[in-house]
């Protein structure tokens, strides 16, 4: 029997050799912890490299950019502290030197630059330009100056992995600061810069464009950090619960400075 | 049909040797035998690509259930499969054109036998643990050569005890 040329060669006893080969090794690498890591890491290691080398060369626009955005960050402070008083909610931004922002106290905020950013995936994330010889560590908060955006999953020395909060397995304790009712955030649309809100029972009154906050459960971070504003909300008679979409602060298709929230010894 | 049944029955045999004495028999941090590698080495050179090709990933995959990691086993055991022939030819440059019908690993003498296995035995070893160790220090270096030795000694006994064909060859 003629075959083609094709299947001549994929059956070749060197390429159906090689086929077999390959199968055992990609079962022992997916299945075997040590060296999946070390690939994760190593490939996430040249990721940031080249990522760096390409923030490098936009460095100068990214600049321009941040001077804007500082520009408008500076107006409205000037206009949040004009009309501060003892009993403001705290806010989200690192300014406990110039007001009193109970939430960030007990905390030391650290810039850091993001160096890449994932889009469209189920599992987004972040590669921060701090790591451990920083201080930095699996577990720590992230904040951009609209408001949280994630927290730290993985570190090296040199750098660190966010988990954004539109990550499948990324779920925060929150609460409505009107209502004073907590439930958990998750992330399971591909839509960014949403959130689902769930567990807020259906006997409180929740209103379009009410606050997100974290709330005092989190042990990532502290109570009183605005995420987000209730889209809209939607009623699940059969679990007894508000499905609520929230709109976050913070832009992932904008964040570049970030803050990470460490707390003080 | 014999020489498989024959064949699967050394499999079983191998495999209860790694199951039940190589623990007993691993020397912690310094050598570990392995035996069961001698089963790719034994398969006969005059069975076909497809049917010793099979016989030697069922028997991997049987390996890799029983004894995680997973995959490596079959990894290492097909390299020991594919190189035994080009071994062979390259301790006999002058073969016969059909050689691989009227010649068995069963008929070696020990020296043939250390010469063709102890390679492909230090071979597997070195795919083996350094993968499984995912690492290679000195440390892991010596464990391998150690290892290597090792398992060739008890691979030995087995083939002198249970393989070997002393009437084929004085």
């Amino acid at each position: 029997m003629n075959f083609p040329l094709w299947l001549r060669l994929l059956l070749s006893p060197t390429v159906l050799w090689l086929i077999s080969q390959g199968i055992a090794l990609y079962v022992f690498l997916h299945y075997t912890p040590l060296p999946r890591q070390a690939i994760e890491r190593f490939s996430l290691g040249v990721q940031k490299s080249f990522h760096e080398v390409v923030m490098w060369m936009i460095s100068p626009w990214r600049a321009l950019q941040e001077v804007d955005s500082l520009r408008q960050l500076v107006a409205h402070l000037q206009e949040h502290i004009s009309t501060l008083s003892a009993e403001s909610p705290a806010i989200p931004f690192p300014t406990s030197g110039i007001g009193d922002f109970s939430a960030l106290k007990g905390y030391r905020l650290l810039p850091t630059k993001v160096i890449y950013r994932s889009f469209l995936l189920r599992e987004n994330y972040a590669i921060l330009n701090k790591g451990g010889r920083d201080g930095i560590y699996p577990g720590l908060g992230v904040l951009a100056p609209e408001g949280i955006i994630g927290l730290i999953a993985e570190t090296t020395a040199t750098y660190s992995i966010m988990y954004a909060l539109f990550h499948k397995d990324v779920r925060l304790s929150v609460t409505l600061p009107q209502h004073g009712v907590v439930g958990l955030t998750r992330w399971n649309t591909p839509i960014l810069n949403r959130l689902l809100l769930e567990y807020i029972p259906l006997h409180i009154q929740v209103k379009e464009g009410e606050e997100v906050w974290t709330a005092s459960h989190s042990l990532i971070f502290p109570a009183g950090l605005r995420i987000g504003q209730v889209k809209s909300v939607r009623s699940d008679f059969a679990q007894g619960f508000y499905t609520i979409e929230v709109a976050t602060y913070a832009d992932w298709s904008r964040v570049n400075s970030l803050f990470i929230l460490l707390p003080l010894q | 049909m014999k020489e498989f049944i024959s064949i699967a029955f050394i499999g079983f045999l191998l495999l209860s040797f790694h199951a039940l004495l190589s623990p007993i028999l691993s020397i912690e941090n310094i050598a570990y035998p392995a035996p069961y590698i001698l089963f790719w080495m034994i398969l006969p050179f005059s069975w076909s690509f497809i049917k010793g090709g099979a016989v030697a990933i069922a028997y991997g995959i049987l390996l890799d259930l029983l004894f995680p990691p997973h995959g490596l086993q079959t990894f290492c055991g097909l390299w020991v499969w594919g190189l035994r022939k080009p071994i062979y030819r390259l301790l006999h440059p002058t073969l016969p054109p059909e050689w691989e019908l009227t010649t068995s690993v069963r008929q070696f003498n020990s020296s043939e036998f250390f010469a063709y296995a102890f390679p492909l035995t230090l071979l597997h070893q070195l795919w083996y643990l350094s993968l499984a160790a995912w690492n290679l220090s000195f440390q892991v270096l010596l464990l391998i050569g150690l290892s290597a030795a090792y398992t060739f000694f008890w691979e030995w006994i087995i083939f002198e005890i249970g393989l070997r064909q002393r009437y084929v060859r004085a």
